[in-house]
């Protein structure tokens, strides 16, 4: 009778502790969607586009290397939102090949293989082409710029290869100072990668400023 | 009273495997987007940032209901308000 207790009283407790590492999602900020409204004004002529690994145990370490696969989209708003209503509910994580419509800005790959310096870890495109390669009927405020990539990092310190492959999505314009109405051409499009100790990966789209190497 | 013993060490090393699991599976559980509907109106979610364990979304809403707010429609879909990753 006491082990029925206490199998029931630990599997109990398994599954508290799991939803409550399930329930790890928090928002920074929201915008109010309005639909297809013409924004011309917030499309930049050009965008750089700036892929950082900004930091990892085993980047003095010779052996270290990172391998980048990229891909810069325009998805028009009506193409996104169209592919978004046939995602499943709630989380999915969708490919380029899912939003038909969408230009391409910028693509590249790069094996780096001299990565002691956050200069060698960073990839910088400038001055690509972006307004005129949208067509002035979909340059609307809430289309899509969409980042696709492919990390592959080895740490030789850790001796652990982090690999993933995702997209980031953002809008034409970014806000300043903080109120959802005060909006800009966005000019820049960041993808930021970090290794951790334990060997975890860390990504973001976050802006940075040149030489941090802290994490945003 | 040994096969109590037995039975309290094999469920502890399945609480343990477990928790672990659920932890790796935690980890690579960002989705890349969050979207659906709730009684206040839709959200669209865009993640922004994966660290310490913790996804960061940036949100659009759209198509409210009568008088709610964005702020409703994230609270109901089970969006925790931050002022910006804390990692």
């Amino acid at each position: 009778m006491v082990g029925r207790f206490l199998t029931i009283g630990l599997l109990l407790l398994a599954l508290v502790f799991a939803s409550a590492l399930g329930q790890q999602t928090k928002r920074t900020g929201f915008k109010t969607r309005e639909n297809n409204v013409h924004a011309p004004q917030l499309y930049a002529d050009k965008l750089d586009f700036i892929a950082t690994l900004v930091d990892l145990p085993g980047a003095k370490n010779k052996q270290s290397y990172w391998e980048l696969s990229y891909q810069l989209y325009f998805i028009p708003e009506e193409k996104y939102f169209e592919a978004v209503r046939h995602l499943p509910r709630g989380g999915s994580n969708p490919t380029p090949e899912q939003f038909p419509g969408r230009i391409l800005l910028a693509e590249g790959h790069r094996k780096s293989t001299r990565i002691a310096t956050l200069r060698d870890r960073t990839i910088t495109l400038n001055g690509l082409p972006f307004k005129q390669k949208v067509p002035d009927v979909q340059r609307t405020k809430f289309a899509v710029l969409m980042t696709s990539y492919t990390v592959k990092i080895f740490d030789a310190q850790l001796d652990t290869t982090v690999t993933r492959a995702g997209i980031f999505l953002t809008e034409p314009f970014e806000t300043t100072g903080g109120d959802q109405n005060e909006v800009t051409a966005r000019t820049k499009i960041f993808l930021n990668f970090g290794v951790n100790p334990d060997g975890t990966l860390n990504r973001s789209q976050t802006a940075r400023t040149k030489n941090d190497t802290s994490w945003k | 009273m040994k096969s109590l013993k037995l039975r309290f060490v094999l469920m502890c090393l399945a609480t343990v495997l477990t928790l672990g699991l659920s932890y790796a599976a935690a980890q690579a559980q960002c989705a890349d987007i969050e979207a659906g509907g709730t009684v206040y109106g839709n959200y669209d979610c865009r993640l922004t940032n994966v660290c310490g364990g913790w996804c960061y979304y940036s949100c659009t809403c759209s198509d409210l209901r009568f008088g709610a707010s964005c702020d409703d429609v994230l609270e109901e879909a089970g969006f925790e308000l931050v002022s910006g990753p804390q990692c």
